[in-house]
């Protein structure tokens, strides 16, 4: 298989994030069975000497075997194409991965299918990974599919029959842990920004909401179940914060979204009725909640 | 540089990018072009169905959709080349579109329209608003929200949203091109490569029937 690429966001503490958790341990499913290296690609700013050891260390343990590292005060924003444009075509000549995988989450929808289009390359967005393992002495090579529920099928590809790169991103799952790694090779890459612009970044969640991808409501004069559903379809976060009073009224859930994935609580209930035994994995005041939310509202 | 710098601030021209049914996508990106000071919206379609739209928002200032047999299923990048030359030709100042854009819901339409522009691209974009030779628009991302200034011209990819538009009340007039009136060989367009296969069972897929069952599944963590 030749090379991996993973697109690996680092969290304050410089561990990565559930999302490439996730993404590193399918990049290590798919190199057990048919061998290949797997590089992290992180963009991340301000980065000392004394912290590459302790970065090399969390991604080797997450899975990766080696890390690129863009250190670059761009690189702190909000990912975008028209500055991180130029690190992941660099990764993608430098190395000419057979996949480049994104986690689900901003960067797969701001990056991933600009970058397809660059290259070119193959894109498949929301996949879940299947593989099957390579057994040289008889001949067989393995298999690599990508899966993906569309509106009414499943659409599938098989990486290994692709002519050319495959750009995926993820759909959401539960974090795996990869246990036993070593401390991962890591190079520093000397990049300027693609494009010098003007970004203003406001922190929407504080404290145990960070990872919160998406604030999603209902009722009267907020985003309705079913638009919240296509949001939810669509942007495939790696955890949802719901606005609801009534879990019921999500059902159906999005087709996409996986059973592993983790819900947050706003409100000052403990948890709503109907969702007995449910465990939210945060919860925070609605307060905080709600203003949080009309400030990130569409104003029309 | 698109035609706003060469007005100086006045008048510009957006396109608008929509599903022969627009859904909430398509209007969360119009009530952003409409918002817009000084701006012409257009709403502009592609594909093999007739684009007959039931209502039209007030504001929008034209109707435009390419047909033709050979735009069904196109890949994506065939269609933002079929889309990028009626805008082109419109002499548009911008592309606003939805995250998902085209019938496949790839998310890869304005990323293809952007890379074919050579222009810059954000998606998951929720406000926005003109302020000199630049746009501003505001963009989610994972625990923030971030305002970023685009130069002209710019492909917009906009979240849906609830956007409670007033319609037109006369069913608007839709102004209709073929691929050859607009110079395109029928040929060049690319079908979606993408295999369409029935319905099949992931590996790693619970299937659950009821809220029930869901919540069952949400704390089963053995898969």
């Amino acid at each position: 298989m030749a090379n991996l690429v993973v697109y690996t966001e680092l969290a304050e503490d410089r561990q990565p994030t559930p999302g490439a958790r996730f993404a590193l341990a399918q990049a290590r499913l798919i190199a057990r069975a048919l061998g290949a290296t797997i590089h992290a690609a992180v963009a991340h700013p301000g980065v000392d000497t004394s912290t590459l050891d302790e970065i090399a260390a969390a991604l080797g343990g997450a899975g990766a075997d080696r890390v690129l590292l863009w250190s670059n005060a761009a690189a702190g924003a909000l990912p975008l194409y028209v500055s991180h444009g130029a690190f992941l075509e660099a990764m993608a000549k430098q190395l000419r991965p057979r996949l480049f995988i994104f986690a689900a989450g901003s960067p797969a929808v701001q990056l991933a299918p600009v970058l397809a289009s660059r290259l070119p390359a193959e894109f498949f967005p929301r996949a879940q990974v299947t593989v099957g393992p390579a057994n040289l002495d008889v001949g067989d090579v393995g298999t690599l599919r990508l899966q993906r529920v569309a509106s009414d099928n499943i659409e599938q590809l098989d990486v290994i029959e692709a002519e050319r790169m495959v750009v995926v991103t993820l759909c959401n799952g539960t974090t795996q842990t990869v246990t036993g790694g070593q401390p991962a090779e890591l190079e520093v890459m000397d990049l300027p920004a693609q494009a010098e612009l003007t970004v203003q970044t406001t922190r929407l969640l504080a404290n145990r909401c960070e990872d919160a991808s998406l604030l999603l409501g209902d009722g009267p004069g907020r985003v309705s179940a079913d638009e919240a559903r296509l949001m939810y379809g669509m942007l495939c976060p790696q955890h949802a914060v719901l606005f609801t009073n009534d879990i019921k009224a999500w059902w159906p859930v999005p087709l996409m979204m996986s059973p592993g994935s983790a819900f947050g609580w706003v409100g000052d209930q403990a948890l709503a009725r109907g969702t007995r035994g449910l465990t939210a994995r945060w919860r925070i005041n609605a307060q905080v909640g709600w203003a949080a939310w009309q400030s990130a509202r569409v104003r029309s | 540089m698109g035609r706003v710098a060469k007005r100086a601030g006045t008048l510009m021209k957006i396109a608008v990018c929509v599903e022969a049914n627009p859904g909430t996508a398509a209007l969360g990106a119009t009530a952003l072009a409409l918002g817009l000071d000084n701006a012409e919206v257009c709403w502009v379609h592609a594909g093999n169905d007739t684009f007959a739209p039931n209502a039209v928002p007030r504001g929008v200032a034209s109707v435009v959709a390419i047909t033709g047999p050979e735009l069904a299923r196109p890949h994506s990048q065939s269609l933002a080349h079929v889309l990028l030359t009626a805008v082109q030709r419109m002499g548009c100042d911008a592309i606003f579109c939805g995250v998902l854009s085209n019938a496949a819901g790839t998310g890869l339409l304005g990323a293809a329209l952007a890379v074919q522009w050579n222009v810059p691209f954000v998606a998951q974009a929720h406000a926005a608003h003109v302020r000199g030779k630049h746009m501003h628009v505001a963009v989610h991302g994972a625990s923030q929200i971030a305002t970023v200034a685009l130069p002209w011209p710019c492909v917009v990819a906009c979240v849906p949203a609830s956007a409670d538009l007033p319609m037109q009340e006369a069913a608007p007039q839709v102004r209709t091109f073929t691929l050859p009136e607009l110079g395109i060989a029928t040929e060049a367009i690319r079908r979606s490569s993408e295999s369409i296969s029935a319905p099949i069972a992931l590996r790693r897929t619970k299937t659950v029937t009821s809220v029930e069952a869901l919540l069952e599944s949400l704390l089963d963590r053995s898969h």
